[in-house]
């Protein structure tokens, strides 16, 4: 553990002076160092806006995440309970929805919605659907059918089998669809908020970008990078470690 | 002494067909409230499918099953213990014991979860209530899959080779309890194996079934006396007996 951290440390240090060497070397008002960058960084998390921005991203994230995951669950299950359903997933919804860019849907959605909450969250939504189609698909195909052989003997409700054992028994996989999702739907936002919303980080990084501030540009980054890693690493993994590897079926 | 002559469980003409596999030909037989019924039978020839049958996991195709004198299983009539423990690995001990209950009306009772209590302290469990399955010995998972089918109160439990798989002294040992079990509960066993040490020590009767396309070879009374000891003439006559049965 302790090896590990300083590993870590070591890691981080050494990114930061390549960095910082690289940034020296070219002297261009186009490559901030580390320090102008985290001043950038400063100056945007003590403005009063910045919050507001950050904010209103984590909330088409999460908005997103939950209309997709909502969606995907549901065509997911229903391959388990309806065989055309099965058919029209493998066959039409999973690989449209897999091979469509995400920058299509987005282009899609601003010329329906225009610049409004509901673009960067559909894009998010339609991006991150995927992820529970295919592991809920994964899951049921490897569901331990001898469990639900046995629930079957105490109750003749599909219902009260899927809430009590079939779910339980999806939950990893739901988790690792969520924690993918969330990585993906946070790099959707950024793009989605670039050219279709008037509001969030991405539309920060835009304007950024669009008066030539450079080290803006960099500050923006790396709080969105912050961001990233507090979520997956610091909550997902606490997660998967606490509970997750628990639930996983040992020897039953 | 244990035979009260009430017909629990009537299996009449019952065959089975596999897509072309003929498992199960014309298979009738009963078992009698506080009766221990062995199905002794070699490996494939379709006891499984047989118990599946009769907890009403497949659909009867040929033949009549009765259970406690109606036509439909009433859930609360049987109790199946399978040839493996088949346990939530995400509840612990007590959860998956009450889990009948959650199935059959949403969620255990107070007085629901007394019985589930109730049924680990009969299977010796009373120390292990939150463990997880992990955490369990095969022989110990197989207790909770048994306090699982005891706690419905069923009139019959079917048990499709429960102790396979466990060693030697574990299987005794449980043999032993859930004869105890069997005795304090006064309920009806049929009991599925390929064992035929297992099915003399258990059975009042034995159901000797042929191989495939499966049929009823004989059925051999067991009148020995309980506590049985593996050991005596009787015991080992009726084994011999039962092994040259299967040939
Ligand atoms: N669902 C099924 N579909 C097709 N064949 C099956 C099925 N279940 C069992 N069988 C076949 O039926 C035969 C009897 O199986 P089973 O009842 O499990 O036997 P046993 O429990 O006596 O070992 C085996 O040959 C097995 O392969
Ligand atoms: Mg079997």
């Amino acid at each position: 553990m302790v090896k590990k951290a300083a590993q870590v440390v070591i890691a981080t240090i050494i990114f930061w002076l390549a960095w910082w060497g690289v940034a020296e070397i070219s002297n261009s008002a186009l490559f901030p160092t580390p320090w102008q960058t985290l001043d950038s960084l400063w100056g945007i998390l003590t403005s009063t806006n910045a919050w507001g921005h950050i904010g209103i991203s984590t909330y088409r994230v999460l908005a997103g995440v939950a209309i997709g995951s909502a969606f995907g669950a549901i065509v997911g299950l229903s391959t388990r309970y309806w065989t055309f359903m099965a058919v029209a997933v493998q066959s039409v919804i999973y690989p449209l929805l897999q091979s469509v860019p995400t920058i299509c849907w987005a282009l899609i959605f601003v010329l329906w919605f225009g610049l409004a909450d509901i673009t960067p969250i559909l894009a998010v939504a339609t991006s991150v659907a995927p992820f529970f189609i295919i592991n809920i698909w994964e899951g049921l195909k490897e569901l331990d059918s001898n469990l639900t052989e046995m629930a079957s003997v105490y109750t003749d409700s599909r219902w009260r089998v899927l809430g009590k054992v079939i779910m339980p028994m999806l939950y990893p996989y739901i988790f690792a669809a969520t924690r993918s999702s969330l990585m993906v739907a946070w790099k959707v936002v950024i793009l989605g908020e670039i050219f279709g919303a008037a509001s969030g980080m991405g539309y920060m990084l835009s304007i950024a970008y669009g008066s030539y501030r450079i080290e803006q540009v960099f500050g923006w980054t790396l709080a969105f990078a912050i961001i990233l890693i507090i979520f997956d690493y610091g909550i997902f993994s606490f997660i998967d470690r606490k509970y997750i590897r628990k639930w996983k079926p040992q020897e039953t | 002494m244990e035979a009260s002559g009430n017909i629990i469980l009537e299996v009449k003409n019952l065959s089975h067909i596999f897509g072309t596999l003929k498992v199960l030909d014309d298979i009738s037989f009963d078992v009698k409230s506080g009766e221990v019924v062995c199905v002794l039978g070699p490996s494939g020839c379709g006891k499984t499918t047989l118990l599946r049958i009769i907890a009403g996991l497949m659909p009867v195709r040929y033949g009549a099953i009765r259970i406690g004198g109606g036509t439909t299983s009433n859930l609360q009539d049987i109790g199946v213990v399978f040839q493996e423990p088949r346990l939530l690995p995400w509840r612990t001990t007590t959860g998956n014991v009450v889990l009948p209950f959650e199935l059959a009306d949403g969620k255990a009772s107070g007085f629901q979860s007394e019985i589930a209590e109730e049924a680990l302290n009969i299977v010796g469990l009373s120390d292990f209530k939150e463990s997880y399955p992990y955490q369990l010995s095969g022989g110990m998972r197989q207790r909770v899959s048994l306090a699982r089918a005891l706690v419905t109160n069923p009139r019959i439990l079917l048990m499709d080779e429960p102790l396979t798989g466990l060693d030697v002294t574990t299987r005794e040992e449980l043999q032993e309890e859930i004869i105890r079990i069997w005795r304090e509960k006064k309920m009806s066993l049929l009991w599925v194996t390929h064992d035929p040490e297992e099915a003399v020590f258990m059975a009042d009767r034995v159901i000797v079934l042929s191989n495939r396309p499966t049929t009823i070879k004989t059925v051999l009374d067991i009148p020995i006396s309980r506590p049985r000891s593996r050991v005596t003439k009787d015991f080992v006559a009726a084994e011999q007996e039962l092994r040259r049965l299967l040939l």
